[in-house]
Protein backbone atom coordinates (compact mmCIF):
# COMPACT_ATOMS: atom_id res chain seq x y z
CA UNK A 1 0.00 0.00 0.00
CA UNK A 2 2.38 2.81 1.18
CA UNK A 3 5.09 1.53 -1.76
CA UNK A 4 2.40 2.48 -4.25
CA UNK A 5 1.85 5.94 -2.77
CA UNK A 6 5.15 6.75 -3.21
CA UNK A 7 5.96 5.18 -6.74
CA UNK A 8 2.60 6.78 -8.40
CA UNK A 9 3.35 10.22 -7.44
CA UNK A 10 7.04 9.57 -8.20
CA UNK A 11 5.66 8.29 -11.85
CA UNK A 12 3.60 11.25 -12.48
CA UNK A 13 6.16 13.74 -11.24
CA UNK A 14 8.96 12.61 -12.68
CA UNK A 15 7.21 12.31 -16.46
CA UNK A 16 5.95 15.94 -15.88
CA UNK A 17 9.75 16.83 -15.52
CA UNK A 18 11.04 14.99 -18.14
CA UNK A 19 8.34 16.27 -20.85
CA UNK A 20 8.77 19.66 -19.90
CA UNK A 21 12.41 20.07 -19.36
CA UNK A 22 12.67 18.18 -22.71
CA UNK A 23 10.11 20.86 -24.47
CA UNK A 24 11.27 23.71 -22.92
CA UNK A 25 14.80 23.03 -23.95
CA UNK A 26 14.40 21.77 -27.51
CA UNK A 27 11.55 24.18 -28.07
CA UNK A 28 13.12 27.53 -27.85
CA UNK A 29 10.69 29.10 -30.92
CA UNK A 30 7.75 28.13 -29.38
CA UNK A 31 5.51 30.60 -27.84
CA UNK A 32 3.58 29.64 -24.31
CA UNK A 33 0.49 28.07 -25.82
CA UNK A 34 2.26 26.14 -27.93
CA UNK A 35 4.80 24.79 -25.38
CA UNK A 36 1.83 23.65 -23.32
CA UNK A 37 0.12 21.79 -26.26
CA UNK A 38 3.75 20.03 -27.11
CA UNK A 39 4.31 19.24 -23.45
CA UNK A 40 1.17 17.50 -22.87
CA UNK A 41 1.38 15.70 -26.22
CA UNK A 42 4.84 14.05 -24.75
CA UNK A 43 3.38 13.35 -21.24
CA UNK A 44 0.17 11.54 -23.05
CA UNK A 45 2.60 9.78 -25.08
CA UNK A 46 5.07 8.78 -22.56
CA UNK A 47 2.41 7.49 -19.99
CA UNK A 48 1.09 5.62 -22.94
CA UNK A 49 4.01 3.76 -23.49
CA UNK A 50 4.65 2.99 -19.58
CA UNK A 51 1.17 1.59 -19.46
CA UNK A 52 1.69 -0.52 -22.19
CA UNK A 53 5.15 -2.25 -20.48
CA UNK A 54 3.23 -2.29 -17.52
CA UNK A 55 0.80 -4.60 -19.33
CA UNK A 56 3.96 -6.74 -20.82
CA UNK A 57 5.53 -7.19 -17.29
CA UNK A 58 2.07 -8.29 -15.85
CA UNK A 59 2.06 -10.93 -18.69
CA UNK A 60 5.52 -11.91 -18.12
CA UNK A 61 4.59 -12.18 -14.31
CA UNK A 62 1.81 -14.85 -15.48
CA UNK A 63 4.71 -16.96 -17.23
CA UNK B 1 32.75 47.26 -46.56
CA UNK B 2 29.54 46.72 -45.16
CA UNK B 3 28.98 46.91 -41.13
CA UNK B 4 28.03 44.12 -39.49
CA UNK B 5 24.52 44.29 -38.05
CA UNK B 6 23.77 43.85 -34.40
CA UNK B 7 22.36 40.12 -34.45
CA UNK B 8 25.56 38.82 -36.48
CA UNK B 9 27.92 40.49 -33.92
CA UNK B 10 25.91 39.43 -31.24
CA UNK B 11 26.33 35.48 -32.81
CA UNK B 12 30.16 36.08 -33.22
CA UNK B 13 30.34 37.43 -29.36
CA UNK B 14 28.98 34.02 -28.60
CA UNK B 15 30.74 31.30 -30.58
CA UNK B 16 34.09 33.01 -29.28
CA UNK B 17 33.22 32.45 -25.14
CA UNK B 18 31.70 28.54 -25.04
CA UNK B 19 33.49 27.10 -22.72
CA UNK B 20 32.61 28.89 -19.60
CA UNK B 21 29.05 28.79 -20.69
CA UNK B 22 28.97 25.33 -20.97
CA UNK B 23 31.16 24.47 -17.35
CA UNK B 24 28.68 26.74 -16.00
CA UNK B 25 25.90 24.96 -17.20
CA UNK B 26 26.80 22.01 -16.05
CA UNK B 27 27.30 23.19 -12.16
CA UNK B 28 23.92 25.22 -12.38
CA UNK B 29 21.05 24.21 -14.44
CA UNK B 30 19.94 26.28 -16.72
CA UNK B 31 22.52 28.91 -16.67
CA UNK B 32 23.28 28.93 -20.28
CA UNK B 33 19.70 29.62 -21.04
CA UNK B 34 19.90 32.78 -18.35
CA UNK B 35 22.82 33.85 -19.87
CA UNK B 36 21.74 33.93 -23.13
CA UNK B 37 18.50 36.32 -22.22
CA UNK B 38 16.28 33.17 -21.71
CA UNK B 39 16.05 34.09 -18.07
CA UNK B 40 12.45 33.08 -17.09
CA UNK B 41 13.14 29.48 -19.16
CA UNK B 42 16.29 28.99 -17.29
CA UNK B 43 15.04 29.68 -13.55
CA UNK B 44 12.46 27.67 -14.43
CA UNK B 45 15.22 24.52 -15.06
CA UNK B 46 17.61 25.42 -12.23
CA UNK B 47 14.00 25.30 -10.09
CA UNK B 48 12.48 21.98 -11.35
CA UNK B 49 16.46 20.05 -11.86
CA UNK B 50 17.44 21.09 -8.05
CA UNK B 51 14.10 20.29 -6.81
CA UNK B 52 14.02 17.34 -8.50
CA UNK B 53 17.48 16.26 -7.35
CA UNK B 54 17.01 17.21 -3.40
CA UNK B 55 14.02 15.34 -3.37
CA UNK B 56 15.54 12.18 -4.95
CA UNK B 57 18.21 12.92 -1.68
CA UNK B 58 15.43 13.49 0.76
CA UNK B 59 14.77 10.06 -0.36
CA UNK B 60 18.45 8.70 0.86
CA UNK B 61 19.53 8.50 -2.88
CA UNK B 62 22.98 9.15 -3.70
CA UNK B 63 25.22 9.64 -6.67
CA UNK B 64 27.80 6.66 -5.77
CA UNK B 65 30.78 6.01 -7.41
CA UNK B 66 31.47 3.07 -9.96
CA UNK B 67 33.82 0.28 -9.71
CA UNK B 68 35.58 1.24 -13.44
CA UNK B 69 38.18 -1.85 -13.36
CA UNK B 70 36.60 -4.21 -15.96
CA UNK B 71 38.34 -7.31 -14.20
CA UNK B 72 37.15 -6.82 -10.21
CA UNK B 73 33.71 -8.34 -9.90
CA UNK B 74 32.24 -5.78 -8.99
CA UNK B 75 32.44 -3.75 -12.38
CA UNK B 76 29.02 -3.18 -14.02
CA UNK B 77 28.47 -1.35 -17.25
CA UNK B 78 24.73 -0.20 -15.94
CA UNK B 79 25.93 1.21 -12.74
CA UNK B 80 28.60 3.12 -15.09
CA UNK B 81 25.73 4.27 -17.40
CA UNK B 82 24.16 5.38 -14.07
CA UNK B 83 26.75 7.35 -12.64
CA UNK B 84 27.61 9.35 -16.00
CA UNK B 85 23.79 10.47 -16.31
CA UNK B 86 23.89 11.38 -12.37
CA UNK B 87 26.59 13.79 -12.82
CA UNK B 88 25.04 15.63 -15.56
CA UNK B 89 24.20 17.68 -12.70
CA UNK B 90 27.21 18.80 -12.17
CA UNK B 91 26.79 20.64 -8.96
CA UNK B 92 24.38 18.77 -6.50
CA UNK B 93 26.04 15.60 -7.97
CA UNK B 94 29.42 16.97 -6.72
CA UNK B 95 27.67 17.41 -3.62
CA UNK B 96 26.22 14.28 -3.40
CA UNK B 97 29.34 12.37 -4.23
CA UNK B 98 31.32 13.80 -1.55
CA UNK B 99 30.63 11.10 1.28
CA UNK B 100 31.96 8.27 -0.86
CA UNK B 101 35.10 10.67 -1.59
CA UNK B 102 35.44 11.85 1.56
CA UNK B 103 33.66 9.42 3.43
CA UNK B 104 30.10 9.76 5.93
CA UNK B 105 31.82 13.43 7.91
CA UNK B 106 31.70 14.60 4.14
CA UNK B 107 27.84 14.14 3.87
CA UNK B 108 26.25 17.56 3.03
CA UNK B 109 23.67 16.24 1.59
CA UNK B 110 21.55 12.89 3.58
CA UNK B 111 23.41 9.66 3.21
CA UNK B 112 22.15 6.28 3.76
CA UNK B 113 22.82 4.11 0.95
CA UNK B 114 20.72 1.24 2.96
CA UNK B 115 17.53 3.26 3.55
CA UNK B 116 14.15 1.83 2.07
CA UNK B 117 13.53 4.35 -0.62
CA UNK B 118 17.52 5.22 -1.97
CA UNK B 119 17.15 3.17 -5.10
CA UNK B 120 13.71 5.70 -5.84
CA UNK B 121 15.86 8.73 -4.81
CA UNK B 122 18.77 7.36 -7.05
CA UNK B 123 16.33 7.73 -10.10
CA UNK B 124 15.08 10.82 -9.14
CA UNK B 125 19.35 12.31 -9.60
CA UNK B 126 18.89 10.00 -12.41
CA UNK B 127 16.10 11.65 -13.52
CA UNK B 128 17.77 15.24 -12.97
CA UNK B 129 21.18 14.72 -14.07
CA UNK B 130 19.52 13.20 -17.65
CA UNK B 131 17.31 16.09 -18.18
CA UNK B 132 20.18 18.54 -17.55
CA UNK B 133 22.02 16.80 -20.51
CA UNK B 134 19.31 17.85 -22.75
CA UNK B 135 19.46 21.61 -21.53
CA UNK B 136 22.55 21.21 -22.23
CA UNK B 137 22.61 19.94 -25.65
CA UNK B 138 19.46 23.01 -25.80
CA UNK B 139 21.88 25.48 -24.73
CA UNK B 140 24.96 24.40 -27.21
CA UNK B 141 22.47 23.87 -30.21
CA UNK B 142 20.51 26.97 -29.58
CA UNK B 143 23.29 29.39 -28.87
CA UNK B 144 26.68 28.27 -29.28
CA UNK B 145 26.98 25.65 -32.14
CA UNK B 146 28.00 26.10 -35.89
CA UNK B 147 24.40 25.71 -36.76
CA UNK B 148 23.22 28.02 -34.18
CA UNK B 149 20.45 29.99 -35.63
CA UNK B 150 21.97 33.81 -35.67
CA UNK B 151 18.08 35.16 -34.74
CA UNK B 152 17.49 33.28 -31.82
CA UNK B 153 18.62 36.74 -29.41
CA UNK B 154 17.24 37.49 -26.74
CA UNK B 155 14.84 39.57 -26.58
CA UNK B 156 16.35 42.65 -24.20
CA UNK B 157 19.11 42.00 -26.63
CA UNK B 158 16.56 42.90 -29.53
CA UNK B 159 15.29 46.52 -27.92
CA UNK B 160 18.82 47.31 -28.76
CA UNK B 161 18.98 46.47 -32.41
Amino acid sequence: MMSGLIFLPSLIFLSLVVCSVYTMAVEVHADGKKLVRSMLYRFMRLLGVLAALAVVVFFFSLI
Amino acid sequence: MSTPTYKTRSYARKKKSAFWPMLLSWLIPGYGFMRNGFVGRGIFFFVILQVTFLLGAWLRGTVLVPEFNFRSPGFNLVNILTFMTQMFNGGLGLLSMLPELTGPSGAVLPYEESATWADLGAFYLLVSGGMNYFVMIGTWDNFYSEDADPLVVPAREEKHA
